[in-house]
């Protein structure tokens, strides 16, 4: 077995059918520890297989998923307890004292939640519930976060918006995030990797290193380059 | 602000019943009915003082209130938990809540002559029917809801590893919670109306039982006495189930 | 949910505490008659709040300051059925019933037996007040109201048409609630109606209805309404049944003599108008309720019986025998002592 210390997901040879559907043949790639990649692709593609095949709901017919540590989603939807607050959902599930540290107090502070501490979910908007989402997760001890499309419900300011604050507020925690989505835009500015996926049959069609650490930091007109690129990859 | 809108609310409420009390008095003061078919509301009154002054009265109450909190008690500690056990794992529980559904459309007073046959006179078939009568639509209205707690819930419960008496005190119950309150006040207000009826014939004593003894001694204007009695208990309990679905915390989906 | 429950809990708990602590009967706050009351065995006798019937409360009265070990209490139903539910169950060991219910109750297997009467006439047959109907033939064609079908009241009118040659199907029986009698009549749903007294007064002083027949009239010493008693309570408590049997002919002959009081007494247990049963109770000519000479015959009940089969509602014949037990009719039959103090 090779040394996997560094490598916090791998598929090897994935194959992947739901009775005479055969969604992925000989799927392979690996992601580093503390990587921020994006899974980008049509829609029906196969992104939210490999999502669960990642968390574990499902297992492949053929082929090795490793997975080395914690696993934890945000979803489209939001899964926050109505009754509960938002500091409450955020320490859901740890212990209480979570809540004084300097973690807990960084974070709501990045990611612009400190004035609504004690707000219900329902008096939030729904960028606003992802963060929580967000935070809940960053405040545990989770080694790898899996983001499914989380801002397909924003409007296109909000959108914006609160990709900046859940970059800064990523930006320090070390942790591997692979974050799946159709918005190619999103995926350039946030992450360091994009998997380019086609489907019939998916395979990766395209794995592009972005050379920088977190957003921002390429330069405009590469990223227009590379934007257009990749969506003619897409649809050839 | 708050003072001059609580005394608007209070005077329409008085001006309707008001109103009320005039047609009723014009009726009766023109004899379109018979005295003892349409009691006055003077004759109303001063049985009502009457009775306010007598210890039957107040006995009464008690035994109707003991008996429908002790049926209504019964039932929701053993329709919540029991819903709640069927709607999260039984998967083909389908038959089972057909089987609810029947029992829930035989109307409760059915039940009367096995309830005195098997309880006898008293207390006992009282309790029994008020249960008949509130755990069958509770019990269903427990398991609809567990079925509409959104998946995404579960998953985070399994996530943070809640145990099984966390899923039940913080998962299940919270997320149900104004269901279940708005459907216990129906079940409520079911249960308090056939408390009535189920007096009627299987008890000495009650608020039923006392409207069916007065219609009996053709005192009927005794008898519209304990019905407004009824109506305003029934609305006083009402409110308690009011107040605690004002204090749920939050929606329970949010949108 | 938790405040809910806990409201609910509460609100339990009080009622319950209030509930024993006995706080809501008038013997708790008059500290009464704290004389060493001697343990009577109780026996529940069931009756309905009707005139013919009073014999029972009055039995309870007497019981209540009597020297013999049994405390007879009287249960107040509002219907038959609940009655028969009651014996068969043995809730009740002892009730006032229509003497057709007895022998249904029989042939269905019930043990129980007739013991004694609870008293004669009593029962009035009711018209409209403006009504033109003078004899019974004239209520052929009509709605007649009825207790029960198996009341004697029913019985009755079904043999009296019979013999006068009419086809019974020509008359319109009709089992109505007793209270609901007067206002059907005002309102023109039913002609007449043939049922217990207080109704039938009722309707009278209401200024609804007038007498057509008194019972006496149209079967003299009518039988309306026996003591019927359980088997077990004859074979275990034999002399029970002899108390209760003496009280009640006791209380008859009480009742007999002291009308206006009777009255009083029975506004008290029925909770109902003392007008209107002394209107009843001091009728004089002619009487309307006899509680005297409570002894039945078994021709009369070999004629129920009769009546009962013709009309197909009673299956066969009865061996009067195996029905009635008289053996408990005391001999001599003096008025009870009764002081009734208005309470």
């Amino acid at each position: 077995m090779q040394n996997s210390s560094d490598i916090s997901v791998k598929f090897e040879n994935v194959h992947l059918s739901f009775d005479d559907f055969v969604l992925f043949q000989e799927l392979n790639f690996t992601i580093k520890k503390k990587e921020f990649v994006s899974i980008v692709g049509p829609s029906g593609c196969g992104k939210t297989s490999i999502l669960n095949l990642i968390a574990g709901y499902l297992a492949p017919s053929e082929g090795a998923v490793t997975v080395n540590g914690n696993i934890r989603t945000v979803f489209q939807n939001s899964s926050l307890f109505p009754w509960l607050s938002v500091r409450e959902n955020i320490l859901i599930g740890k212990n209480k004292t979570k809540g004084n540290t300097e973690v807990y107090k960084y974070l709501l502070h990045k990611l612009k939640l400190e004035p609504f501490e004690n707000f219900y979910p329902n008096q939030l908007s729904g960028g606003m519930r992802q963060k929580v989402e967000l935070m809940r997760i960053l405040v545990g001890e989770t080694d790898i976060i899996l983001l499914d499309e989380p801002f397909s419900a924003l409007d296109y300011i909000n959108r914006i918006t609160i990709r900046n604050d859940f970059v800064n507020a990523m930006k320090e925690l070390d942790k591997t995030i692979i974050l799946i989505t159709h918005d190619i835009d999103e995926a350039i500015e946030m992450s360091q990797r994009i998997c380019v996926l086609n489907k019939k049959p998916t395979t990766i069609i395209d794995d592009i290193g972005l050379n920088k650490s977190y957003s921002g930091e390429a330069g405009q007109q590469q990223l227009h380059d590379l934007k257009y690129s990749i969506i003619s990859k897409l649809t050839t | 602000m708050k003072v001059i809108l609580f005394f608007k609310l209070l005077f329409y409420r008085s001006a309707l019943f008001g109103i009320l009390i005039s047609v009723w008095w014009i009726i009766s003061y023109m004899k379109v009915f018979p005295e003892y078919a349409f009691p006055s509301p003077n004759n109303i009154w001063l049985s009502f003082v009457k009775l306010v002054n007598s210890f039957r009265f107040y006995s009464d109450i008690m035994y109707s209130l003991y008996r429908i909190l002790f049926g209504f008690l019964v039932t929701i500690f053993t329709a919540i938990p029991l819903g709640v056990l069927i709607g999260l794992y039984l998967r083909s529980s389908k038959s089972l809540i057909t089987v609810f559904n029947f029992f829930r459309f035989i109307s409760p007073l059915a039940w009367i002559p096995f309830a005195i046959l098997w309880f006898q006179i008293g207390d006992k078939p009282a309790i029994f029917i008020i249960i008949m009568a509130s755990f069958f639509p509770l019990i269903i209205s427990v398991i609809a809801a567990v079925r509409n707690i959104p998946e995404s819930f579960f998953r985070v419960a399994k996530e943070y590893q809640f145990s099984k008496r966390d899923m039940f005190m913080k998962l299940i119950l919270p997320a149900i919670n104004r269901e279940l309150i708005t459907s216990l006040r129906i079940c409520f207000g079911i249960s308090w109306v056939v408390i009535i009826a189920a007096e009627m014939v299987g008890s000495q004593d009650g608020l039923g039982y006392a409207i069916w003894d007065a219609r009996n001694g053709l005192k009927l204007d005794v008898a519209v006495c304990y019905i407004i009695t009824i109506g305003v208990l029934g609305i006083l309990l009402d409110n308690i189930f009011q107040y605690c679905l004002t204090k749920t915390r939050g929606n329970v989906y949010a949108k | 949910m938790f405040r809910l429950t806990v409201i609910l809990l509460v609100l339990f708990i009080t009622v319950v505490s209030v509930k024993s602590a006995g706080i809501l009967s008038a013997s708790f706050w008059k500290k009464e008659q704290v004389e060493k009351k001697r343990v009577l065995e109780k026996i529940n006798v069931g009756h309905l709040p009707v005139t013919c019937h009073l014999t029972c409360p009055v039995t309870d009265y007497t019981s209540k300051t009597t020297t013999t070990e049994y405390e007879f209490v009287s249960k107040r139903f509002f219907d038959f059925p609940t009655i028969a539910n009651a014996i068969q169950s043995k809730d009740l060991m002892a009730t006032m019933m229509v003497a057709p219910l007895a022998f249904k109750l029989k042939q269905d297997g019930v043990p129980i037996r007739i013991c004694y009467l609870g008293h004669r006439d009593g029962s009035q047959v009711i018209v409209k007040k403006n009504s033109n109907y003078k004899s019974i033939d004239d209520l052929v064609g009509k709605n007649i109201a009825v207790p029960s079908l198996y009341s004697n009241q029913h019985f009755v009118l079904y043999a009296l048409l019979k013999e006068k040659g009419y086809d019974v199907s020509d008359v319109n029986f009709i089992p109505l609630p007793p209270p609901e009698m007067p206002m059907a009549l005002a309102s023109g749903a039913i002609d007449a109606f043939f049922v217990g007294e207080p109704f039938p007064a009722k309707a009278e002083m209401e200024d609804v209805g007038r007498v057509l027949y008194l019972s006496s009239e149209i079967w003299p010493d009518f039988i309306s309404c026996v003591l019927v008693v359980h088997e077990d309570l004859i074979k275990n408590k034999p002399d029970a049944v002899k108390e209760l049997v003496r009280g009640i002919a006791e209380s008859g002959a009480w009742l007999e003599e002291n009308r206006e009081q009777a009255a009083n007494l029975a506004a008290e247990y029925y909770n109902q108008d003392v007008n209107l049963l002394k209107y009843i109770l001091m009728a004089k000519s002619p009487q309307r309720v006899s509680y005297i000479n409570l002894q039945p015959s078994y021709a009369e009940f070999t004629r129920i019986n009769q009546i009962g089969v013709e009309i197909g509602l009673l299956d066969r014949m009865q061996n009067i025998n195996e029905l009635v037990d008289l053996s408990f009719i005391p001999n001599v039959v003096s008025p009870a002592k009764i002081e009734y103090k208005k309470q």
